[in-house]
C-alpha cells in the first residue's frame, strides 16, 4: 500500500492548483472529487473575470491594463466592497500573487476575451476567460506534476485522531462502496453551498459538504452570514431556473427593461427613485425581495422584468450592442437556446425573476498559509472564508482560488514532508461508516430529497436577501427541529449501492442542514446591515458590529462567537 | 408524459429499456426528468448532473438518437434516452468524461 501524503477534496480550480503544487514537491497526491475532473464545481460555469490590478495587467501580463491602477487601489476596493470585514493578510496575498499565477496559464494558452470593468472596481481589472478552458489547462498541469485522481468519489468526512488529520472517509459512487483513505494532510477545496437555496446559479453538487466536514473535524467557520445573490435570475420554467439571462439583457445592458410588481408598478421608484432600475445590484435584489415579501410578487416567488414599453425591433439589435462572444445573434447564451423566451418577450410578455444565491463569502476559517485549527487540515478557494469580508467584488473569486490553491498545496507539502504517516483511528472510521451507511440500512423513514426541498424553503423564507430577527429565529427553530428529527430518520428506498441517488441525497441533506443552521446562527446575531447581509429590522451599518462571526461545533452543538477583525482598521 | 430509459452498466449488467411516467410541468430538461425518475421511482438510476447550464458537458446523453446536453435540452413525450456512447458507459446514462481518465487512483489496489 502506498502512503498518500496529500488528499485534495474537490476538482474545481482551487483543488487542481493545490494538487499540482503539492505534487510538484514530489509528494504522493490524490485528488478526490464528487463530480468528474474538469467537469464539476462552480469553476466550470465561469464565463467571466479574474481580477488583477491594472498595472500588473499591463506591465506584467502584457494586456490592456490601466497603468493608473495599483495594488493599493485594488486592496482598498476589495476592503470597501467587503465592508472591512476582510482578513487583510488574505487580501494582501491574493492581490500581490494573482498576476504570477495567471501568467503561466496565459502562456499555456488560456484565451483572454478582453478586460472587463465590473462594479466596485475603480479600474478595469477583469481578465475575461472561460472556466472550462481554465479547468482543462489546470488539469493538464496537475496530471503532469504527477497527481492522481478519483472521479465520482463523495468525501463525507475528514478523519482525525487527537493529533490531527488522519485521512478521509467517503463513498465511491461508481461501486457504491464506502472507503477510508489515510493521508498526512487533507486540503478541502469543495466550493460553496448555493444549492441550499431554491434559486441558485451554481452547480448541483454544491451543498456545503466542506463546511460540515470542517466543523465535524474541529475547524471553525467565519462570516457564514455573508451570502451573495445575483439579481434578476429566471424563476421558471424549471429548465431555466436560476439562470441570469434576464439580467444580461436587462436594464443595465443595452436595453432599459423595467422591473414591475404584480400591479404593474415600477417599484424601484420606492427604493431608489433617482436611479430606478439603474440602481446597484444589491439594492435591486433587496427591492425585488421586499416586493415579494410584502405581497406584491408573482406566482413563482419573483417580480417581473418587462420590455413591453420598447418597440419590438429594439431587442433585435441587442446581441450587436451587447457584443460577442457572450450573447450570440441566434439568442444562444451559455448552453441555452433562448429563442422561445425572446419570442415571448417580443409578444409583450413579462418574465418573472428573482435573486439567486451565487457565492459564499463565509467559509472555513484559515490563516495566511491556508491552515485551519486542525493540524493537517487546509482549505482553499470558495470553501475558505475571510478574504471577501461582507461582499465580494466580481472576479475576486478567481483571484482567490488561483492564489490560495497554490498556498494550500505548498503548505500541505511542507507539513507532509515532516509529518509521520498517521494511522486511521478504527473507532472514528467505524463511527463515520455507520453514519454514512445508515440511510442505506434503514428500511423505512423519510425520503431525503423531500428534506432537501424543505431546507431550501427555510433558507428562501428566512435567509434570503432581506432578513429580519423574527424570521431568522423562526428559520433557526425549523432547521433545528429538522436536524433533530427527520434528518436522523432518512432512508434510501433503493438498496442498490452504485449511483444510489437516494443515498447521495441523504449525505447532501446532512451538509445542507448544518450549513443552513450555521448561516442562520451567524446572521441572527449580526444586528445591523452590512455588505450582503441586509436586515429590515436593522437597516444601518453599526461600528460596534465591525467584527467577524465564528462558528464551531462543540459536542454536536453549533456555537457562535465574535472575534475582532484581524489586522485592519476599524470602519 | 412518458420517457424510456436505456439502462444497464458497463460491468456486464444486462441492457434493458424501462419506461417511466413523469409529470408535465412546463419546459423541463432531460436532466430534470432523470432526477424526477431517480427520486420518485428508482434511486439507483445513474445520471450525472452538475452545472445545469450547458457548460460542463458531463450530462450529455443520446436522446431519440441525437447527442444532446441533457440539462439544457427540453424533455419531450416518448423520448428515448440512452448513454451517449455505450463504450464509455459507467452506469445507465453516466459516461466517463473525466479530463484525468488516464491518471486514476484505485482504492481497491491501494486503499
Ligand atoms: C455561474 C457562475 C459564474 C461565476 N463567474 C465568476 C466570475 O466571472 N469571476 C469570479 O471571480 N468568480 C465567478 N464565480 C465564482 C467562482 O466560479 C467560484 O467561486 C469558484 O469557481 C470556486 O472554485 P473552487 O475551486 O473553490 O470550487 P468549485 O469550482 O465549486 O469546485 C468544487 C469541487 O468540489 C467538489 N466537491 C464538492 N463536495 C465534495 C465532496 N463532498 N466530495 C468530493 N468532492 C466534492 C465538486 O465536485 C467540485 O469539483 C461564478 C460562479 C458561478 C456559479
Ligand atoms: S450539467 Fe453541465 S452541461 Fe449539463
Amino acid at each position: 500500500m502506498t502512503n498518500v501524503d496529500v488528499i485534495v477534496v474537490g476538482s474545481g480550480a482551487a483543488g487542481l492548483v493545490a494538487a499540482e503544487e503539492a505534487a510538484k514537491h514530489g509528494l504522493n497526491v490524490v485528488l478526490l472529487t464528487k463530480g468528474q475532473v474538469g467537469r464539476s464545481g462552480a469553476t466550470a460555469t465561469i464565463t467571466g473575470d479574474i481580477s488583477v490590478d491594472g498595472k500588473t495587467i499591463r506591465n506584467y501580463l502584457g494586456l490592456r491594463g490601466n497603468e493608473g491602477d495599483s495594488d493599493r487601489d485594488f486592496y482598498d476596493d476589495t476592503m470597501t466592497g467587503g465592508a472591512y470585514l476582510n482578513q487583510s493578510a488574505l487580501v494582501q496575498s491574493m492581490i500581490s500573487h494573482v498576476g504570477e499565477e495567471l501568467k503561466p496559464l496565459l502562456e499555456a494558452g488560456l484565451k483572454v476575451a478582453g478586460i472587463g470593468h465590473a462594479p466596485g472596481h475603480r479600474f478595469p481589472r477583469g481578465v475575461l476567460i472561460s472556466g472550462m478552458q481554465l479547468l482543462q489547462i489546470l488539469t493538464r498541469r496537475a496530471v503532469a506534476a504527477g497527481a492522481r485522481f478519483r472521479d465520482e468519489f463523495y468525501v463525507t468526512d475528514v478523519l482525525r485522531n487527537a493529533d490531527g488529520v488522519t485521512g478521509i472517509a467517503g463513498i465511491d459512487l461508481r461501486t457504491g462502496e464506502a472507503h477510508s483513505l489515510a493521508a498526512k494532510t487533507v486540503i478541502l477545496a469543495t466550493g460553496g453551498s448555493a444549492m441550499i437555496h431554491p434559486f441558485r446559479t451554481a452547480p448541483e453538487e454544491l451543498v456545503g459538504d466542506g463546511y460540515r466536514m470542517a466543523l465535524r473535524a474541529g475547524a471553525e467557520l467565519i462570516d457564514m452570514e455573508m451570502v451573495q445573490f445575483l439579481p434578476c435570475c429566471l424563476v421558471n420554467p424549471p429548465l431555466w431556473r436560476g439562470i441570469q439571462f434576464p439580467w444580461i439583457i436587462g436594464p443595465q445592458s443595452s436595453t432599459r427593461a423595467w422591473l414591475l410588481n404584480r400591479y404593474g408598478e415600477r417599484f424601484m421608484a420606492r427604493y431608489d427613485p433617482e436611479r430606478m432600475e439603474m440602481s446597484t445590484r444589491d439594492k435591486i435584489s433587496i427591492a425585488c425581495v421586499r416586493e415579494v415579501q410584502e405581497g406584491r410578487g408573482g406566482p413563482g416567488g419573483g417580480v417581473f422584468m418587462s420590455w413591453a414599453h420598447l418597440p419590438h425591433d429594439i431587442l433585435e439589435f441587442l446581441p450587436k450592442w451587447y457584443g460577442k462572444p457572450l450573447l450570440r445573434e441566434t439568442w444562444h447564451w451559455e448552453g441555452f437556446d433562448f429563442r422561445p423566451l425572446i419570442e415571448r418577450i417580443k409578444q409583450g410578455y413579462a418574465v418573472e425573476v428573482a435573486p439567486a444565491s451565487h457565492f459564499n463569502m463565509g467559509g472555513v476559517r484559515i490563516d495566511a498559509e491556508c491552515g485551519t485549527a486542525v493540524p493537517g487540515l487546509l482549505a482553499c478557494g470558495e470553501i475558505a472564508g475571510g478574504v471577501h469580508g461582507a461582499n465580494r467584488l466580481s472576479g475576486n473569486a478567481c483571484s482567490q482560488f488561483l492564489v490560495q490553491g497554490r498556498i494550500a498545496g505548498r503548505s500541505a507539502a511542507q507539513f507532509a514532508s515532516s509529518a509521520p504517516m498517521p494511522e486511521i483511528d478504527a473507532a472514528d472510521w467505524k463511527e463515520k461508516l455507520a453514519e454514512v451507511e445508515a440511510p442505506l440500512l434503514a428500511s423505512d423513514g423519510v425520503q431525503p430529497h423531500t428534506l432537501a426541498s424543505q431546507i431550501q424553503d427555510i433558507a428562501n423564507r428566512t435567509l434570503n436577501v432581506v432578513r429580519n430577527g423574527s424570521n431568522m429565529a423562526q428559520g433557526l427553530r425549523e432547521i433545528r427541529a429538522l436536524r433533530a428529527g427527520e434528518v436522523t430518520r432518512m432512508f434510501s428506498a433503493s438498496k442498490d449501492r452504485r449511483y444510489n441517488r437516494n443515498w447521495i441525497d441523504a449525505q447532501e441533506v446532512q451538509s445542507a442542514a448544518l450549513t443552513v443552521e450555521a448561516i442562520a446562527m451567524s446572521a441572527v446575531i449580526r444586528e445591523e446591515s452590512r455588505g450582503a447581509h441586509y436586515r429590515d429590522d436593522f437597516r444601518e451599518q453599526k461600528p460596534e458590529f465591525h467584527h467577524n462571526t465564528v462558528v464551531s461545533l462543540k459536542d454536536g452543538t453549533l456555537q457562535t462567537r465574535r472575534v475582532a477583525v484581524a489586522g485592519n482598521e476599524t470602519k | 408524459m412518458r420517457i424510456t430509459l436505456v439502462r444497464g452498466g458497463a460491468d456486464g449488467a444486462e441492457v434493458r429499456q424501462d419506461e417511466y411516467e413523469i409529470p408535465d410541468e412546463g419546459l423541463a430538461s432531460i436532466s430534470s426528468a432523470l432526477q424526477y425518475v431517480a427520486r420518485n421511482y428508482d434511486g439507483s438510476i445513474g445520471y450525472y448532473l452538475s452545472c445545469r447550464r450547458g457548460m460542463c458537458a458531463c450530462c450529455v446523453v443520446r436522446a431519440n438518437g441525437k447527442i444532446e446536453t441533457a440539462c439544457v435540452t427540453p424533455v419531450t413525450d416518448g423520448m428515448v434516452i440512452e448513454p451517449v456512447k455505450a463504450t464509455l458507459r459507467v452506469k445507465d446514462t453516466v459516461v466517463d468524461l473525466s479530463m484525468a481518465r488516464e491518471n486514476q487512483f484505485s482504492f481497491t489496489a491501494e486503499g
